[in-house]
């Protein structure tokens, strides 16, 4: 075991240190004059040059590289050219908010689409019929689509939920709990019936083996043959399909997140790119790296749990 | 218990939970407050990084300015009492206003308005230029100053009137804690632990405020609500009580009742940088420059492209300026067989010109101007950049033209950012001999800025630096709380002009 996270540990970090070097040259081979970006159009000649002294852009690229590694290898990634707060505060700010959403998501379409994929394998029938259709409506419509009609419904003719903005949990809880509803909705169903389809075809596989027929044969009822054996066995697809949607939601959260004003890392991230915000991508880019390093490690652990045969390989 | 009565128990509990988020609708408090949703963020707190435009209202609730516009447009005392400008208009005498204090307990003196103003033409942000003619400051007394210039700025008022213009506490100028939050003379204090960066501003009424009359609410709230359809929403459901939406969310805006208040400052345009046909040759004959506004309907244009809202324009001075003439709005109507003789006579049948793509911001624009410059023989090659640089990539010189949105400001606001050899988008200096005079004719006679500058547009006109299209009508609306008077040359209405509805 710890071999193993030995050689996952440096793998991921062999990932983030290529994918962070890329960034941080791509961004500056495709940026123009960064300083009037900051400074706007206004900007003198004089001032232009004073912005590109205070930020170093006066130096190679390299120089400016080996410096923004230096630093970031003992947690400084600097500070925002836009904000001028430091952007590990900044991400700190956004990243709750990101991942309150995510991981709340996930969880529900989690369990929703266990119960909704498991119902569909066992029962068939209408219930079967819905998750496929539901599965193939779900890639249809997008996510952004479904949060308009529930802000159009719920908050706009209705005023059952806030149409827009955060709450933080601590300043009201019931209000956090208000302001989160609608574009957690929004993310789960736009995944879950994805899920619940993949899920369903993995339950499928598993109860035509033969050891499903064989603990029939023992007398075990269906619940527990379906409940203790075939959701474990089947675990394996849900577990990475899951993974792949939590990934996945990291970035799609863009929009949900711009539509309901919610100050998370998806509008975080367009801005700094629309800004030029070097240091702010860079952190972005860091800490979205570790984020899915981390996700599949634990999904590489709980494959492990489930399936003594992973641990083997 | 059966399965169907745990079933239910198992439902209710969550049910209840959905039933209890029943919101009610948010009731204003007995004092009246205010609440705008904002198309931007501010960046820093310090007054020197303020810029004009949309962010604007958010210095002014916790910041005053030097002078202030009237809803007309008007120079008007605010932290500066009385002024006066000597003979040679390069010193302006101040008299500022007694018993102001910050709300750090700072005293507005002359001290903190020299250290003011220079820490907005020193702090090196987006509007510094405007007071770069300031070369010093002279303190004549507890609350008299003058101001000295090294050339005729006959805009500084205005620009102290705006974003150029904010004081803040002498003591925090250029430090984290003044760009972390504002502490001004301003009608509200920011509220640094109900706010949160990025998301929403919030500020009280500041009880100690020197000018009464202008502070209509017991609290200003600014919510961050970058997405446009976020912007209708808020308000729709009435998050808001003012913002800006575009011509495209209007008509939903107006069908929920909610009141427009319609304000021009922008004008969509071509800019011909290469009027000396450096780049490409074609462009230094004015008679090329003539057939590109020929070929334009400009009309038709504003249908397609803004729902028909705005003004079809052919100056690029706006009607507030002062140098606008009606009569340059018919110097070249929409005449394709004249475009393509002018194109001829100059040797030109036909043409390539390339030109910074737009589709990202306005592929219906980019669409029409394809076709109704085809139609007479000018070719135009949309070249695809980085929607982030579009505007350093213009500022670089490697286009010869591009397309673009300019504010139409006073004269000498629009003389510096058109006209001038070293105007902020005369970006290869063209320089034209009339236009040099009338400059120095202002200089001479700032007080005949208007007879002056409009010649200056009749000469850009005729000249056709430009490609003006039409004028961009801003749609600011409100809900039935608040009302607001726009005033010219604004992106957004100042938060004095709010006043609450009764």
């Amino acid at each position: 075991m710890l071999r193993f996270l030995a050689k996952r540990l440096v793998s991921g970090l062999s990932l983030l240190f290529v994918i962070s070097t890329a960034t941080y040259f791509l961004i500056y081979s495709s940026s123009s004059n960064i300083a009037i970006n900051i400074l706007g159009e206004g900007a003198t000649p004089d001032q232009i040059k004073l912005k590109d002294a205070q930020l170093g852009l006066n130096q190679p690229l390299t120089t400016r590289y080996l410096h923004w590694l230096q630093h970031a290898l003992t947690g400084n990634f600097g500070i925002s050219w836009i904000n001028n707060d430091s952007v590990v505060s900044e991400i700190a700010r956004r990243l709750p908010v990101t991942l309150t959403l995510v991981l709340i998501a996930i969880a529900l379409a989690a369990l929703f689409a266990t119960i909704l994929g498991t119902l569909a394998a066992v029962r068939g029938g209408w219930i079967d019929k819905c998750v496929q259709i539901g599965g193939v409506l779900g890639f249809a419509i997008p996510g952004f689509l479904l949060a308009i009609l529930l802000i159009e419904f719920l908050a706009i003719k209705h005023h059952i939920f806030p149409a827009t903005g955060w709450v933080k949990f601590g300043d009201s809880p019931y209000n956090w709990l208000r302001s989160i509803t609608l574009p957690i909705v929004s993310l789960v169903l736009a995944t879950v019936t994805s899920a619940a389809q993949q899920i369903r075809s993995a339950v499928k596989t598993v109860l035509e083996r033969d050891f499903v027929r064989t603990l029939t044969s023992r007398g075990l009822s269906r619940r527990e043959i379906i409940l203790r054996h075939v959701l474990r066995s089947a675990a394996p697809t849900g577990l990475t399909v899951l993974s792949l949607q939590f990934i996945g939601m990291l970035g799609g959260t863009v929009i949900i997140e711009h539509i309901f004003a919610l100050p998370g890392m998806g509008d975080l991230a367009v801005n700094a790119t629309t800004s030029s915000d070097t240091p702010l991508i860079m952190g972005i880019v860091v800490f979205t790296v570790i984020i899915v390093i981390i996700v599949n490690l634990v999904v590489d652990l709980l494959n492990g749990w489930l399936n003594p045969k992973v641990r083997v390989q | 218990m059966n399965s169907k009565r745990k079933l239910g128990a198992l439902l209710s509990a969550p049910l209840a939970l959905v039933f209890s988020l029943v919101g009610v609708s948010s009731s204003h408090a007995a004092a009246p407050t205010l609440t705008i949703g904002s198309m931007t963020d501010i960046k820093s707190w310090d007054p020197s990084q303020a810029h004009l435009g949309h962010m604007v209202p958010m210095y002014q609730a916790a910041y005053d300015t030097f002078f202030l516009r009237d809803s007309s447009g008007n120079i008007q005392p605010d932290l500066v009492k009385s002024w006066r400008w000597d003979a040679t208009n390069l010193n302006l005498q101040m008299q500022l206003q007694s018993g102001v204090k910050f709300t750090d307990g700072e005293s507005w003196d002359s001290a903190a308005a020299v250290a003011n103003l220079d820490n907005n033409r020193k702090g090196n942000g987006p509007d510094a230029a405007q007071l770069s003619a300031i070369t010093s400051e002279t303190i004549d007394g507890p609350l008299a100053l003058t101001v000295h210039l090294q050339s005729v700025n006959p805009a500084l008022l205005t620009y102290l009137a705006g974003s150029s213009g904010f004081v803040g506490a002498p003591k925090l100028l250029g430090t984290p804690a003044l760009a972390a939050a504002p502490v001004g003379t301003g009608a509200y204090i920011y509220n640094a632990a109900a706010s949160s960066k990025g998301s929403k501003y919030v500020f009280t009424a500041n009880p100690n405020y020197w000018n009464k009359s202008e502070q209509k609410f017991s609290s200003v709230t600014f919510l961050v609500l970058l997405d446009i359809t976020a912007r209708l929403n808020a308000l729709v459901s009435g998050q808001v009580d003012a913002t800006l939406l575009s011509v495209q969310t209007a008509p939903a805006a107006k069908a929920a009742g909610l009141t427009l208040h319609e304000n021009f400052t922008d004008v969509s345009n071509i800019q011909l940088f290469d009027r000396a046909g450096a780049k490409i040759k074609a462009l230094g004959d004015v008679r090329v420059r003539q057939a590109m506004n020929y070929a334009i309907d400009r009309a038709a244009l504003l249908k397609a492209d803004q729902n028909g809202i705005g003004a079809a324009t052919e100056q690029m001075f706006g009607p507030n300026s002062g140098a606008y003439l009606a009569s340059l709005d018919s110097a070249y109507p929409y005449d394709p067989a004249k475009a393509k003789a002018l194109l001829a006579a100059a040797g030109y049948p036909k043409l390539t010109i390339p030109m910074p793509d737009i589709s990202f911001n306005d592929p219906t624009l980019q669409a029409f101007l394809t076709q109704y410059y085809a139609a007479v023989g000018i070719t135009i090659q949309w070249v695809s950049g980085s929607p982030a640089n579009y505007v350093s990539d213009q500022k670089s010189g490697k286009d010869a033209a591009s397309w673009f949105q300019l504010f139409q400001g006073s004269p000498w606001e629009e003389i510096q950012l058109i006209a001038a050899p070293n105007a902020t988008w005369n970006v290869f200096g063209s320089t034209d001999p009339k236009i040099a005079r009338y400059i120095t004719q202002i200089q001479d006679n700032p007080k005949q800025i208007n007879t002056y500058a409009t010649q200056i547009n009749q000469e850009l006109v005729s000249q056709a630096w430009y490609v003006p299209l039409f004028r961009l009508s801003q749609q600011f609306f409100t809900g039935s709380h608040v009302t607001v008077v726009p005033e010219p040359a604004q992106a957004v209405p100042s938060l004095f002009n709010y006043s609450p509805v009764a």
